[in-house]
């Protein structure tokens, strides 16, 4: 006798205890496993056995029910069936409440539809904190054209219109000079343009009738003056001209011509 | 199965109709007297209502379904309400007479049931023994087993073979497949 054998016997005597509700309920469990993985041509067989079990009715009496039964074992499924239904009615009664409480802020869909609105509404206001912010930005970069704008044309009514020819210029380099002695009242900008040798000089907020001289120390150690400067004006500026091949290397210094103070 | 699960009033009038003859003729052969065996119908049809979304097509036929909920109803019954022999009497009645059954004494229930009676009285002892205590007293195998002091493989073949030996009248083909 195979393992499998004996297996399948048993299997057949366990259906026969199952279909005669012998089995404790461990045992049921491990015969309704035990049939699950059993061939399907071995639970067919089971199935069949049980149900020949189940109708053989040759040893039982032979009397049959009142007919009055039928009547009394449908109204006691009816009843119970009712006493289901209100012993799980406080269940019910719990999404009903739900939905009361839901109906009072509208139903579902309104829900739906203000968190939608909600979303788009911080959608929008998103954009617009960018937008207002871009806006902003421009506005401000505007405004700083514009009054780079009019500063530049106050200092060309000022200067001279030689001036805008040095602002931005990529073959300009610019140096900037303050008092030597820390007197921070005015200063000086310089321009060297070393494609064209020219150059200009700007003084702002320099003494009332100080003369300033601009001078230039070439890469081999000659000083030449490049302008001077007389301040007549809270902006003074003018340009001037020099050897280009002078200017590669060159530094720049100032110096009061009247008291020969130095700007560095 | 589905629509009694459902509580369709039709689907469980059909589902009387189909199986309450053999349902009460079970009970009857369980019980006393037709008063008990009509209320033991009644219980296991709510029985039968409140399990129905437990009934697997693929694992049983519906007639096994019903079969099975009734005498499971039928055991527990006789457990609740049945003064069972306490297990020395029952082993000392054993001992000394082993052929008389310890089968309730109704004679109604005798001459109801003498085909079954017949049958048992032709079984082999130990087949007899182990039927009358677990089918009829409702011992579950383990208190058979310690009972009669025998394996509890032993008595679940017993137990199987003498069952199917009791319908081999009707159901002779049976009986060749174990």
């Amino acid at each position: 006798m195979t393992n499998e054998t004996h297996n399948y016997k048993q299997l057949l005597e366990l259906a026969v205890l199952e279909a005669h509700s012998l089995l404790e309920p461990i045992e049921d469990d491990l015969f309704t496993r035990s049939f699950h993985d059993s061939p399907a041509s071995i639970q067919e067989e089971i199935v069949r056995l049980q149900e020949k079990l189940a109708l053989d009715d040759s040893l039982l009496p032979s009397e049959n029910p009142p007919a009055e039964l039928r009547k009394r074992v449908l109204q006691a499924v009816a009843k119970t069936a009712d006493q289901e239904a209100q012993r799980l009615a406080p269940l019910a009664l719990i999404g009903a409440r739900a939905s009361a409480a839901q109906a009072q802020f509208g139903s579902s869909k309104n829900v739906t539809v203000w968190r939608t609105v909600a979303v788009v509404l911080f959608g929008v206001t998103v954009v617009l904190a960018v937008i207002t912010l871009d806006a902003q930005r421009k506005a401000n970069h505007s405004a700083q054209l514009a009054l780079n704008s009019a500063t530049n044309t106050a200092l060309i009514e000022l200067i001279g219109h030689k001036f805008s020819e040095f602002i931005g210029n990529p073959y300009c380099q610019a140096t900037r000079l303050e008092r030597e002695n820390g007197n921070s009242t005015g200063y000086l900008r310089i321009a060297l343009n070393e494609r064209f040798g020219n150059g200009f000089v700007m003084g702002i907020d320099l003494e009332e009738g100080e003369e300033i001289i601009i001078q230039g120390t070439t890469a081999d150690g000659t000083v030449i003056e490049l302008a001077r400067l007389t301040a007549d004006g809270p902006i003074v500026g003018r340009d001037f001209e020099l050897d280009i091949a002078l200017i590669k290397g060159m530094t720049i210094a100032a110096v009061d011509a009247n008291t020969g103070k130095r700007w560095v | 199965m589905r629509r009694v699960a459902l509580g369709e009033e039709d689907a469980v009038a059909e589902l009387y109709d189909r199986y309450c003859a053999l349902v009460f003729k079970l009970s009857l052969q369980f019980l006393s007297n037709n008063a008990e065996a009509e209320d033991a119908v009644q219980e296991v049809f709510v029985r039968l209502w409140k399990t129905a979304d437990r009934f697997d097509p693929r694992k049983a036929k519906l007639v096994t379904w019903v079969m099975l909920i009734t005498r499971r109803h039928l055991i527990d019954r006789i457990r609740r309400k049945t003064v069972r022999p306490k297990e020395q009497e029952f082993t000392e009645h054993h001992e000394v007479t082993a052929t008389d059954t310890p089968l309730p004494s109704n004679t109604l229930m005798h001459e109801r049931n003498a085909l079954l009676w017949q049958a048992l009285q032709r079984l082999p002892e130990l087949q007899r023994t182990v039927i009358e205590r677990a089918y009829f007293h409702g011992f579950t195998l383990r208190e058979v087993s310690k009972q009669l002091d025998a394996p509890l493989g032993t008595v679940k073949s017993a137990l199987s073979r003498g069952l199917l030996r009791l319908r081999e009248q009707g159901n002779k083909d049976i009986s060749a497949q174990l």
